[in-house]
């Protein structure tokens, strides 16, 4: 039997394939470059499971250092400001976030080392699928699919003369959107003015910090001490790991984060703490919290907590993973 | 025992009973030895009837007095009865002690998993309890499935505060590591629910 009709049709099946995913993985590190490069002002919505919100977005590179600024439109007024690797979080008193950072785990947060878009194919596939028009520009739609069970998919729809993202959604299994992020106006490079950076002033406002350290991502270590993660899904790799505190009652927490390159997980492990359950789920939108109890140094029980956009199998899946490894 | 009584405890042990009326039917139970039987009879007849394999939770009755006591301190016009016997709290059983019926106050869309932390096998699923938004009082749990031994979890405000924050720490470590602050865009739309 002469195969070589066979093969040529594989040819021509697979080189257009194969073309789409290096044009795919291409307009991701686009996409990538225009978030960070590119002058833009633009307001956007986005829907997380139960809620529709609205944000403007102000971004310039000044002096070649990135300066941003997200602003919250409805409910708590609320802004994010950014210097190169300092992050301001300006609110007012009585915001109810100001309650719940009592409870953020505090601390300099180490670099974190993220996958790029050229590895990241082992684990998702890429199609186009047409084109459309957001914030009244055309977009081309890229379609992101997991080739496993253990992460999401996502749609993206990429601004077809910069490449920035002008809408995505992320999607679950079942093809239902758990958050969908869209602008709805834009304003692109030279139209973007520098004004347009500085928070607006808020009687009696509250500014908390946020600082980037210089210290590479280490591995959470101290001499007889590790805490191991014994199974994670293919492609997931530590971005970062430090020690947080707690700012109400300073108990240290270990903080690692794993990512594949797009999606991201991050596992908090603290004293079992004196009253509460051991095991819950917590979804919002994309954002599942699991939590597990496993014993620690000393054999004290320690509370395991995994958060991420990850079904949530796969995140009690890990959770159930993290081992304590005396080094003794 | 009255025939009334009887239904009282199976609308009870079926989740159907109000508040009211399951604070009457816990009064009841404690004072008599036969409906402390029909309280158990009912539930593993009702997991029998939900294909669930249960053992039988002698402590879920004393678990569900510590927690109406615990309601009550918030909730004066209920006056409730001292329990006969104190709530089991051996040291060894930390995990048994924060389970107990799903009596929470505004818990908020948390789903509780049981089980998988006690007795389950790692092919079977574990079981759910599906937490609802609610105001304080009984919250309507609803066991799905499940190999396991049926134990309910109690999720507390504190524990869903610690989810939030550590879901908002979350977020700050995406967004500290990736260009844009679109990442912060959880951390500032962020309402209590």
């Amino acid at each position: 039997m002469n195969l070589r009709p066979c093969i040529h049709v594989l040819l021509l099946i697979a080189a257009p394939f194969a073309a789409a995913q290096e044009s795919a993985r291409q307009w991701l590190t686009d996409m990538n470059a225009a978030f960070s490069g590119l002058s833009y002002d633009g307001v956007f919505s986005f829907y997380s499971g139960s809620d529709l919100a609205s944000l403007r977005i102000v971004h310039m590179v000044v002096d070649g250092e990135q300066r941003e600024r997200l602003v919250h439109l409805n409910g708590a007024p609320r802004e994010i400001v950014r210097s190169g690797e300092d992050v301001a979080c300006i609110m007012l008193p009585g915001d109810e976030l100001l309650e719940l950072e009592a409870n953020i785990p505090a601390g300099p947060f180490a670099r974190a080392f993220i996958r790029r878009y050229d590895q990241i194919s082992a684990h998702y596939g890429f199609d186009f699928f047409g084109e459309d028009r957001v914030a009244g520009r055309s977009a081309v739609r890229l379609a992101v699919s997991p080739l496993d069970e253990d992460r999401f998919g996502y749609r993206l729809w990429l601004d077809k003369e910069t490449r920035l993202l002008l809408r995505s959604e992320l999607i679950d299994a079942d093809g239902q959107r758990l958050e969908i992020f869209q602008f709805n106006t834009l304003r692109l490079g030279d139209e973007v003015t520098a004004q347009a950076l500085e928070p607006a002033s808020y009687q009696g406002e509250i500014r908390s910090y946020l600082h980037l350290a210089a210290k590479p991502a280490v591995p959470v270590q101290t001499p007889d001490v590790e805490w191991h993660t014994s199974w994670v899904p293919a492609g997931f790799v530590m971005a970062t790991a430090d020690v947080r505190r707690r700012p109400d009652n300073l108990a240290s927490i270990n903080t690692m984060m794993y990512s594949d390159g797009l999606a991201a997980f991050s596992v908090f492990i603290e004293d079992m703490p004196k009253a509460g359950a051991a095991s819950m789920v917590s979804r919002s939108g994309a954002t599942v919290a699991v939590t597990h109890l496993t014993p620690g140094p000393e054999n004290r029980e320690h509370l395991i907590t995994v958060v991420g956009e990850l079904p949530t199998d796969t995140a009690q899946r890990i959770a159930q993973s993290i081992e304590f490894r005396s080094q003794l | 025992m009255s025939e009334k009584l009887k239904e009282a405890v199976s609308a009870a042990v079926d989740d159907e009973a109000d508040e009211f009326e399951l604070r009457r039917v816990l009064d009841e139970v404690h004072k008599d030895a036969g409906l402390k039987l029909a309280w158990e009879r009912y539930h593993l007849v009702g997991a029998v009837l939900r294909e669930e394999r249960l053992t039988p939770d002698r402590g879920l009755r004393e678990r569900v007095w510590a927690e109406l006591e615990f309601s009550a301190e918030t909730d004066k016009s209920v006056v409730l009865p001292e329990p006969a016997e104190p709530v089991a709290d051996a040291p060894a059983s930390r995990l048994n002690r924060l389970t107990g019926l799903a009596v929470a106050a505004s818990v908020a869309l948390a789903v509780v998993l049981v089980g998988w932390n006690f007795t389950s096998t790692p092919d079977s699923a574990p079981a759910v309890v599906a937490v609802q938004d609610s105001s304080p009082g009984f919250v309507e749990a609803e066991v799905s499935a499940g190999n396991a031994t049926i134990t309910q979890a109690m999720v507390t405000d504190q524990d869903q505060t610690r989810l939030t924050a550590l879901m908002l720490a979350h977020a700050q470590n995406r967004g500290m590591s990736q260009p844009g602050l679109a990442a912060f865009t959880k951390m500032v739309t962020y309402q209590r629910r």
